[in-house]
């Protein structure tokens, strides 16, 4: 059973993974979260974010090889899961019912 | 070049740390991963200083976000590649969570204090600092081997003369020793000086440092021309044409780094000369080079076995150990003393490890000033054990709550074990990043090059000192708190009602800080107070002439275009002329080598009439031809006879005017002039000079040691092609630079004005290393001395404050304000007594490691000691008198309320 709705935090791990499809490893990731949602995140946040959403079921991982500067150490390639995806669903949708009508109020032009 | 010591991966040590904190399998795995495929962008990026800060400050936030709880179990790690992994897992408590768990709480503690963590945290930083900083330059010069390749089996080949040791030996030696000893497999020669080069076809003409080398000595020392060749053998012949390696600086500003450089032709000193090879930046042997020039047997400064030119360098062969290849030499040296008897009587070769005698140059200095950085941490050590000391006398209510609740005795003293750390820590993160700082302060201070080093950067050693020294600060300042507050006796001290007290063992603690740190400082006051005693000798030595308002400047003619001494003479009188008519110049006179400034030079010289006994007898004086006026300009007093006449044609004979040492030496107190003097020129018989005046000395190599001899020839009678020039001026002798400078372009435009300096300047930059260590250890010094009247001050504060109560009854009962003050301040002078007592032993044992770099003053000089003393007595009264002032105004009412 996943977790009714996310985290703001969470949410934008999930939608960054979902971008960088095959090349979703942690530095990526970062580097995905700096340059789309201006978030400059402490290691030590993402990896603790990484790890409780993976014990959620969010997220999974599979480990595969990388450049040689790694030093034979393994990389892991996330993947947002069927959960993960419906849980992010369900967290817009009810962002976006929230947000209904409050065009003039967020100051948006509504679609 | 990057740093030498730049890693392409992280320090062991962070990542040691790192593998600590993480969980393990592939996820602790990919995360050091990460962080090392990111270091390594980074180190691309910005370098390795940037590099190691960005990874520390990475592992530092992963450690403090996973080392509370354990990460995925093994279990859950072997499912790692399924998707939809399980949701539960089982936490495990490990030690490292529990350390961590009071690291946090101690974290939390301290934030409700922000003040005192802050006051704590930037003495700890500034002292942790300072130490990486200087352990980074001590590990670079002492710790780690030179930067080239196998270094340890390259030694350094010296002349020993009747038990003296030389640095210089004589070219013939030299080929004697190449070819004759097996235990090295290769041994090259370095001319001891750098000489100047005037290189003409670039937009003006420039003056150059060059050097000469055999043409096998950077294939022993083992590093290769960056572009280009090595010299070959057939670049010793001298009938071949003349070639050059050229410096990656001097590449770079005249051929912009093109690499069509090597095989082109420039003029150096009138004589084309091939570019064969360009040498890789930042190397640098011995001495500042843009050039390089093969040593050519028969060629200049070869040929003569008795004149000592030459710097070698050799190569051990495969398995032969220094002491082997020292017996194959005294073996050579015997057979050379046999065979010259003139020259090699009692002459040998000392071999050493190259590193070891680079080491020697700077292992005093350098271990004399971490010494002294480390005490000065000690002492700030002190000030925050009291410091915690008072705030756990403030404390003792909360910790006494604590242990009602059941918290064990070591549970408390682990909290407060925990603060210190975190204090320590966060000092040691900050240290490390000013350490990167201060190395830049030091490299400038410290000449380095001689060890090869011209950068420093952060290393993994050096991070991991700081870590090391952060925790050993920690336990050091933090033990003694922890130990005293985790005795709380819940009892006695709920029951001890508002009132604060401070127990007597305490007050006895923080008292024994007191004195040590007084000890402490007592040592650095009286180490540095030594060293400005030297150094005040040293700048008032009188160096035999004055140096201010003097300008200096050295000019080179080429050979090829002056071949005769009439045109040289013509040359430098004419410009001399040109130069004494600028209106602020006062007088002006030149000679080979100026004192201080231009190096040394010395021939052996003797009383024809009592000539020395055997070759190792003679003694060796320095020899300078000048043009007259020089004496004038340098205003080096005449004692007797005169200056020399009309370069040309002026003097009948060769004439000699020698300084007042030389003249005693050679005929005690009879008047010299008129006397012969015999002068070893090189050739089977020696020179008959006759002397037609004395000087007054000069000290013309260095400031310290008395002056040997010295004696001036005629330019006229032996005229080289290079001058310096003293110019004395009115004013500010920087001024007349320029007008200098034309007059020498109005003489020839093809010849540059070289090494331009003040001799002010020059007297300066010849003090900088005892100005250096003076300077350091003095600023050492007082920040101890400041730290310590610190802690005196805040012991005798809180004395007051506790007896507030006694104070006032005192007071009520009659005493007078002196008599409460000597009581204060009494108090305060017996624990600076028990220091002074300390100090002063441990400065009698220590500073006599300071001896060596002593001019004139003896290690224990007496002055030195009670000075210091007295000094440091009327600081610790001052620290004293405020809160004995305070005292004194209490009012005895309210001090019997403070109840």
């Amino acid at each position: 059973m996943a977790p009714r709705f996310l985290g703001e935090f969470e949410q934008m791990v999930l939608l960054a993974i979902l971008r960088l499809e095959e090349g979703a490893h942690a530095v990526a990731v970062l580097a995905e979260l700096d340059a789309r949602a201006g978030r400059a995140v402490s290691r030590g946040t993402l990896y603790k974010t990484l790890e409780r959403m993976e014990a959620k079921g969010l997220v999974a991982w599979a480990a595969e090889d990388g450049p040689p500067e790694r030093g034979g150490h393994p990389r892991r390639r996330f993947q947002v899961t069927g959960v993960g995806v419906r849980a992010l669903r369900e967290s817009r949708a009810a962002f976006d019912r929230l947000s209904e009508g409050l065009e003039g109020a967020l100051g948006e032009s509504g679609s | 070049m990057r740093s030498r010591r730049a890693g392409s991966r992280p320090s062991r040590f962070t990542e040691a740390v790192l593998r600590a904190c993480l969980p393990g399998g592939v996820t602790g795995d990919s995360i050091l991963g990460d962080l090392r495929e990111e270091y390594h962008r980074d180190l691309g990026r910005g370098g390795p200083f940037r590099a190691s800060l960005r990874h520390l400050r990475r592992v530092l936030s992963i450690a403090s976000r996973f080392s509370g709880r354990p990460g995925p179990t093994p279990h859950h790690e072997a499912r790692g590649r399924g998707l939809g992994a399980s949701t539960t897992k089982r936490h495990e408590e490990g030690p490292m969570s529990t350390l961590l768990n009071d690291l946090r709480y101690a974290f939390r503690s301290l934030r409700k204090s922000p003040g005192f963590a802050a006051v704590v945290i930037l003495t700890l930083a500034l002292g942790i600092g300072a130490n990486v900083a200087m352990f980074s330059v001590v590990d670079a010069v002492l710790l780690e081997g030179l930067p080239y390749p196998e270094a340890d089996r390259l030694v350094l080949g010296r002349t020993t003369y009747s038990g003296q040791i030389s640095w210089n030996v004589s070219s013939e030696d030299y080929f004697d020793y190449r070819d004759r000893v097996e235990a090295f497999s290769s041994l090259g020669a370095m001319r001891s000086f750098p000489y100047e080069v005037t290189v003409t076809g670039g937009e003006e003409p420039e003056r150059l440092s060059s050097s000469m080398v055999s043409v096998n000595l950077f294939q022993t020392v083992g590093v290769s021309p960056q572009l280009g060749r090595w010299f070959g053998p057939a670049d010793a012949d001298l009938s071949s044409p003349t070639v050059a390696l050229i410096s990656h600086g001097y590449w770079q500003r005249r051929f912009g780094g093109d690499p069509a450089a090597v095989g082109r032709t420039i003029t150096v000193g009138g004589t084309p000369t091939t570019v064969i090879g360009v040498m890789p930046a930042g190397f640098f042997l011995f001495q500042n080079a843009d050039f390089w020039f093969p040593m050519q047997p028969g060629g200049p400064w070869t040929g003569i076995r008795r004149f000592h030119n030459w710097t070698l360098i050799g190569r051990l062969a495969d398995g032969v150990t220094a002491e082997q290849a020292q017996s194959q030499v005294d073996v050579v040296s015997a057979q050379l003393s046999e065979a010259y008897p003139d020259s090699n009587t009692e002459k040998g070769l000392n071999v050493a490890p190259l590193q070891d005698v680079l080491v020697d140059q700077y292992d005093e200095m350098l271990l004399t000033l971490m010494a002294a950085i480390g005490l000065v941490l000690l002492i700030a050590c002190g000030n925050v054990a009291g410091l915690l000391l008072a705030r756990g006398t403030g404390r003792v209510r909360e910790m006494a709550v604590r242990a009602a609740m059941g918290a064990t005795g070591g549970r408390l003293a682990r909290q407060l074990l925990g603060e210190s750390l975190v204090l320590a820590l966060v000092a040691g993160v900050l240290g490390t990043i000013l350490a990167g700082w201060l190395q830049g302060l030091a490299l400038r201070a410290i000449p380095l090059e001689y060890a090869g080093i011209t950068e420093l950067g952060m290393s993994g050693g050096m991070l991991a000192f700081a870590l090391l020294l952060s925790l050993a600060t920690a336990l050091l300042f933090g033990a003694m708190p922890a130990w005293s507050g985790a005795r709380a006796e819940p009892g006695a001290h709920l029951a001890s009602g508002t009132r604060t007290t401070e127990s007597g063992k305490g007050a006895r603690l923080r008292s024994g800080l007191v004195v040590l740190q007084v000890a402490l400082s007592m040592v650095l006051l009286i180490g540095s107070g030594l060293l400005v005693r030297s150094f005040v000798r040293l700048n008032g030595v009188d160096p035999g002439f004055r140096a201010e308002g003097l300008l200096t400047a050295r000019v080179s003619l080429p050979a090829a275009g002056y071949p005769e001494t009439q045109e040289r003479v013509a040359f430098f009188t004419g410009l001399l002329e040109d130069i004494r008519a600028i209106p602020e110049v006062r007088a002006a006179g030149a000679i080979s080598l100026l004192p201080i400034k231009d190096g040394y030079s010395n021939v052996g010289a003797w009383d024809p009439e009592n000539p020395p006994a055997g070759p190792r007898d003679v003694i060796l004086a320095e020899h300078r031809p000048v043009l007259p006026g020089y004496f004038e300009a340098m205003e080096i007093p005449i004692r007797a006879g005169r200056d020399f006449l009309d370069p040309v044609g002026g003097e009948s004979e060769f004439a000699l005017i020698v300084n007042e040492t030389m003249a005693r030496g050679l005929f005690g107190n009879e008047n010299p002039v008129g006397r012969m003097v015999a002068v070893d020129a090189g050739e089977a018989e020696p020179l008959l000079a006759r002397v037609v005046g004395m000087v007054g000395n000069v000290r013309m190599t260095k400031l310290a040691g008395e002056p040997q001899w010295q004696m001036y020839y005629s330019y006229g009678q032996y005229p080289p092609t290079t001058l310096s020039l003293a110019v004395r001026t009115a004013g500010n002798p920087a001024a007349v630079t320029h007008a200098v400078r034309e007059a020498l372009r109005n003489r020839d435009p093809d010849i540059p004005l070289g090494s331009i300096a003040t001799m002010e300047e020059v007297v300066w930059d010849a003090l900088a290393t005892p100005r250096v260590l003076m300077t350091a250890l003095t600023a050492f010094a007082l920040v101890a001395l400041f730290l310590s009247a610190l802690g005196l001050y805040s012991v005798v504060a809180f004395f007051v404050v506790r007896r507030i109560h006694e104070i006032g009854i005192r007071v009520a009962l009659g005493a007078t304000g002196g008599r409460v003050m000597g009581l204060i301040v009494g108090r305060g002078l017996i624990l600076v007594a028990g220091g002074l007592v300390l100090g002063l032993g441990g400065a009698f044992l220590l500073t006599r490691y300071l001896q060596e770099q002593l001019y004139e003053v003896q290690a224990t000089d007496p002055a030195t000691f009670t000075a210091v003393s007295l000094g440091l007595v009327a600081v610790a009264v001052l620290a004293c008198l405020i809160p004995a002032w305070r005292a004194v105004r209490i009012d005895p009412v309210r001090a019997l309320q403070a109840e």
